[in-house]
């Protein structure tokens, strides 16, 4: 009777750590699963910030091609107003102005054809974050536009670099 | 004994499954995003394109390029008298933007049965590893409207 009653305790301790253990892998997959879920959200939010930010340039009143205060055509860009920008997109005052849209932040604009020699990237705002862990980029096609001197538009790409 | 025993695999398993099916479900999120990203970014390619300067001289742009190129007996623009001169020029576009971005992707232009000596039979067709089998987001027909009927462009990004 004795050791029969010690078996069947013996069956209850391995089904109670068959159980603990089974538990134990549910929990870790669970942590697993949130893991890449919670990753996989921060990098859709910060993809869905870098085109947020490439629409919110789309519609700046500074930047877009215009005509009798009308715009041209959607995504086309004035080529001298980006010029413009480049050249004081370096200034503490440029930076804090443009803070609320832009945030921690990179936007850049590359011409790519008709391909220029010496090409450099005009940067319409720079504002690195100091300890960033990633930088997620979006690029979008747009049309250089110089409807002032010959009412050509070039194909260039605006780059939108977000810091987190 | 063996009931509870029983009872507690079945309990065990039903979580299992409830979040297997949960997890799977909530991988639709990034893949529809992604293929939002796509269309826009197909969609934002040919609308660029079709806009930007074809470098013939003049303001000619590439929908213009394209135009020509239907009839090119007929046109006073040098490079549409050439018939790969549209495949030339956009190549060298998208080796600098698709191509780098990583993305596999197929333009096609058709021209319309009425054109009188269109290139390439009609179809002109820029293909980066874009397979049948393969999926695709693809930007809306692009027309460009001509005495012979519309041009179609059509972009699609594979994955």
């Amino acid at each position: 009777m004795k050791k029969k009653s010690q078996i069947q305790m013996g069956e209850n301790v391995i089904i109670i750590f068959i159980f603990f253990i089974l538990l134990i892998f549910a929990v870790v997959f669970f942590m697993k699963i949130q893991g890449a879920k919670t990753k996989q959200k921060i990098d859709i939010d910060v993809t869905g910030r870098g085109l947020q930010i490439a629409q919110k340039v789309a519609f700046l009143p500074e930047v877009q091609c215009t005509k009798d205060n009308a715009e041209i055509f959607s995504g086309c860009y004035d080529e001298y107003s980006i010029r413009a920008l480049d050249a004081i997109s370096g200034t503490k005052e440029h930076k804090e102005y443009y803070y609320e849209v832009f945030g921690f932040s990179t936007v850049s604009v590359k011409k790519i054809f008709p391909a220029e020699e010496n090409q450099k990237n005009l940067v319409l705002y720079n504002n690195t974050k100091g300890n960033y862990t990633s930088i997620i980029v979006s690029n979008v096609p747009i049309s250089l536009c110089n409807f002032l001197v010959d009412k050509k538009c070039s194909f260039g790409v605006l780059k939108v670099e977000v810091y987190t | 004994m063996e009931i509870m025993g029983l009872a507690v695999i079945v309990i065990l398993l039903a979580v299992g499954m409830f979040f297997v099916t949960k997890f799977s479900l909530g991988t639709q999120q990034p893949i529809q995003a992604a293929s939002s990203q796509m269309k826009q970014t197909a969609t934002g390619f040919v609308n660029t394109l079709l806009s930007t300067d074809a470098g013939c001289g003049g303001t000619a742009t590439f929908s213009k390029l394209l135009e020509e190129m239907a009839a090119p007996e007929y046109t006073i623009l040098e490079c549409a008298k050439d018939p790969g001169a549209f495949e030339t020029k956009v190549s060298s576009i998208l080796a600098k933007t698709l191509n780098i971005w990583g993305y596999k992707y197929k333009l096609t232009v058709y021209y319309p049965s009425n054109a009188p000596s269109p290139p390439n039979n009609g179809v002109i067709e820029i293909n980066n590893e874009c397979a049948e089998d393969m999926d695709e987001e693809a930007a809306p027909p692009f027309p460009i409207p001509t005495d012979y009927g519309d041009i179609r462009v059509i972009m699609k990004i594979c994955y």
